[in-house]
């Protein structure tokens, strides 16, 4: 049940000072009265209610071993402890509504890199957390921002000092462990000014009877002149329900740079966005999304121009096949004052048979005369032609559609880290030899 | 038979529980078009305005609006006075004081040319128009819509197999809402439209949805955005499934001074087996090559400006630039480049 007696439970649970349950309790009452989103496909059959809403594994580990063996085996099969040895500079693992591991190598811990679970980050840094939390993306934007601020738990809050160059990236990794669960993480990233930070956001869950619910957010604070690149690889398994609120702020000279991956799940709702509130800040976000399945795929991009000599990109690719739906929804508004903006959004779709759709919605709302703007959007065909001439090469038609697939979304592969992108080559492939996802 | 008693009567029933329609495809936008200020222009009180080139009566042979599509709509039938039979190749309607309601069916049976003067500038309007293109036939349609008050105008079109419609439409006033909806139902069935918005607060909404094989739609529009200009183009276009071979291809764009523009091109696309599906949004600025080019040709940076905007207009309204409503808001766009 989403009332406040559940809020105050789970606020209880962390600890929480009494600004956080009254932020809690002001986003309930948001829940509450904001509308049902009309502009949603396939979440008509959604009862939150039938939800556990906070499912807690009861523990904080600072170390692999310290973990219950049951879940350490998970991320050992996930890989995530090599991983954090072998090309990472720190680890977040978050196992149904908690973060149960997160560590920052020493170095930079010493340094003043801060990775800790958002409710310790709370206790430990009031002021600091308090500063960002629910400022780049306010629980007022719709009912599931709302839903979101009202029910939030784990996720980590990561601070990177002035002038601090993480050389490798930060990860957090999200599992859903049982059906009928919501999961509610909320991560922030902090680059002070002048410092750079990559971080990926992974997630996994095993294959349920019944779907489960992911409604989670992610703030990022980019400023002056500091560079943040988030990374997403959305893999959950097909009955999650998958929605996410996200956003970045940027200051002069900072730099976002965003690649929002989407495998699976079965309906998957994010919209990456900036705002280039100082001058000459940047954005540069990849959007890629497969379809595979009876899937739909609701993602795109939006950019707020609002201080002069900002510039963006945004490069959308989406794959349908086997009757996947994929929608790009798009924003590049450029206020009043904004001068000599510069925006450029790309939007491809590829249908790989007759039962897929494609649709794609960009706005563009333009107040700067001097602004400059250009869009472009097609949908492509996988060909008989190219299909026989793969065939023709010994692949089968799973493979053919692998390959068209990894050739397609080839720019915005050449952006991750090298393992990450082997893994996910090998993620579509298997995605498309199992035929129908 | 439609009868326009039978249209009030359901219209009239229907209003109580009708919306306008919201901007229903995201999180971030509401609505283009200010609906309030129509609510109040409804309120007024109706009449059938002035219409030449098409002849009143009360009942006509074919009909495809659904009433209860949205408030503006179920607003119109339920007081419209007249419905209006086009018999002319050119048809001008015009508003009186008050409120004017306006139903057209326009029926191509054979190759016309049609010029339409839609205006508004003495009350406001709301017009419907039911196009229907008989198969094999070509509808060419210059469409001039100027407005000084609240202006609703949606215009329906169909067309048959082998049919074609190819239209051309400038857009110059106050608070306009102008909607195409154009359904490609036959074989090979053809659309084009090319237009402009010039300085004022409109928005125009110009959906196609391609059901005939071989279909072929094409939009082109551009918004001249002068100082506090609100203008808006968006459209969907559909690819059905059963439109195979389809081309479709949607080119939006935009040039500002001051004002505000947005541009929504929009696709659909439920079949692999197309031609083309493209759209693309682009604002129109001179660049400063551009620029050098035409000023290394003697001309000055404000004769370059106005030459090329004309041209940009000239290519997709042609001869309705000519129009002296047109040709007024050109200039003061214009005025307002140089400054």
């Amino acid at each position: 049940m989403i009332d406040e007696y559940a809020v105050r439970q789970i606020s209880e649970e962390h600890g929480e000072p009494e600004w956080m349950l009254r932020f809690r309790l002001q986003a309930l009452d948001l829940y509450r009265r904001l509308p049902e989103p009309k502009w949603l496909r396939g979440l008509e059959d959604l009862s939150l209610e039938d939800l556990i809403l906070y499912k807690s594994p009861g523990i904080r580990a600072g170390s692999w071993e310290d973990l219950p063996e049951d879940i350490r085996k998970i991320y050992e099969r996930l890989n995530l402890p090599e991983y954090e040895k072998r090309y990472l500079a720190g680890l977040s693992a978050g196992f149904d509504s908690e973060t149960v591991y997160a560590k920052v190598i020493d170095p930079l811990r010493e340094k003043g890199v801060i990775l800790l679970p958002v409710d310790d980050a709370i206790r430990e840094y009031p002021d600091l957390v308090r500063k960002y939390f629910g400022k780049v993306f306010p629980p007022a934007e719709h009912r599931y921002a709302a839903l979101h601020y009202t029910l939030w738990s784990g996720g980590v809050f990561i601070y990177v000092p002035p002038g601090m160059r993480l050389d490798l990236p930060i990860e957090a990794f999200f599992y859903i462990s049982s059906a009928l669960e919501g999961q509610f993480e909320h991560t922030i990233v902090v680059a002070d000014k002048g410092s750079y930070i990559h971080f990926i956001e992974g997630c996994s869950a095993p294959m349920f009877r019944e779907f489960s619910f992911h409604d989670g957010a992610v703030e990022i604070y980019v400023h002056e002149g500091a560079h943040v690149k988030f990374t997403t690889v959305q893999n959950w398994s097909r009955n999650i329900i998958n929605f996410n609120n996200k956003r970045a702020i940027v200051e002069k000279n900072g730099v976002i740079e965003w690649v929002e991956g989407s495998i699976g799940a079965k309906i998957s709702v994010v919209y990456p966005s900036a705002i280039l509130r100082g001058e000459n800040a940047r954005a540069i976000m990849s959007v890629f999304s497969i379809a595979n399945g009876q899937y739909i795929k609701d993602g795109g991009a939006k950019i707020f121009h609002m201080a002069p000599n900002t510039r963006s990109t945004i490069t959308s690719k989406s794959i349908s096949a086997n009757g996947g739906i994929n929608i790009y929804r798009g924003l590049v508004r450029i206020l009043k004052g904004a001068k000599n903006a510069f925006s450029h959004v790309s939007c491809s779709s590829l249908l790989l048979d007759g039962h897929s759709e494609a649709a794609t919605y960009p706005h563009a709302q333009i107040d700067e005369h001097s602004a400059v703007f250009t869009h472009e959007a097609t949908t492509l065909r996988f060909s008989e032609d190219q299909l026989f001439y793969l065939r023709s090469r010994g692949l089968s038609e799973e493979e053919a559609k692998g390959l068209a697939v990894l050739g397609f979304i080839q720019d915005i592969l050449r952006g991750l880290p090298l393992e990450y992108a082997s893994v996910l080559r090998e993620v579509i492939n298997a995605d498309f030899s199992r035929g129908v996802g | 038979m439609m009868r326009i008693d039978d249209v009030r009567k359901k219209a009239a029933e229907i209003l109580p529980t009708t919306e306008y329609v919201p901007y229903a495809d995201s999180p971030t936008i509401k609505s283009y078009t200010d609906w309030n200020a129509f609510e109040s222009a409804f309120s007024s009180s109706f009449n059938a305005g002035v219409m030449e080139g098409a002849s009143s009566a009360d009942a006509i042979p074919s009909f495809s609006f659904e009433v209860g599509e949205s408030r503006a709509l179920a607003h119109h039938f339920s007081r419209i006075p007249s419905f209006f039979l086009a018999d002319s190749d050119r048809i001008v309607s015009f508003s009186k004081e008050g409120h004017t309601a306006q139903h057209i069916l326009l029926c191509a049976d054979t190759d016309r040319h049609v010029l339409f003067e839609d205006r508004a500038i003495s009350g406001s309007k709301s017009l419907t128009v039911d196009v229907f293109v008989r198969p094999g036939v070509s509808l060419e349609f210059g469409h001039l819509v100027q407005s000084s008050f609240p202006h609703y105008v949606y215009i329906r079109v169909h067309l048959g197999t082998g049919s074609s419609f190819s239209g051309r439409l400038a857009v110059i006033g106050k608070n306009t809402h102008v909607r195409y909806r154009v359904f490609l139902n036959g074989e090979s069935s053809s659309f084009s439209l090319s237009g402009a918005s010039i300085s004022g607060k409109s928005d125009v909404v110009t959906d196609a949805i391609l059901m005939g094989e071989r279909a072929r739609a094409t939009v082109s529009y551009v918004l001249l955005s002068g100082r506090e200009s609100f203008l808006v183009h968006r459209g969907v276009l559909r690819v059905e499934r059963s439109a195979k071979q389809a081309y479709a291809d949607m080119d939006s764009a935009f040039l500002t001074t001051g004002g505000f523009a947005a541009s929504v091109p929009e696709l659909e696309v439920l079949t692999d087996n197309v031609v083309h599906v493209a759209h693309r949004s682009r604002d129109l600025s001179l660049g400063d090559e551009q620029m050098f080019y035409l000023r290394s040709r003697g001309l000055s940076m404000d004769d370059a400006m106005l030459l090329y905007v004309y041209e940009v207009i000239r290519s997709r309204i042609g001869s309705l630039s000519e129009d002296k409503a047109v040709k007024e808001a050109l200039r003061a766009f214009s005025e307002s480049l140089q400054l």
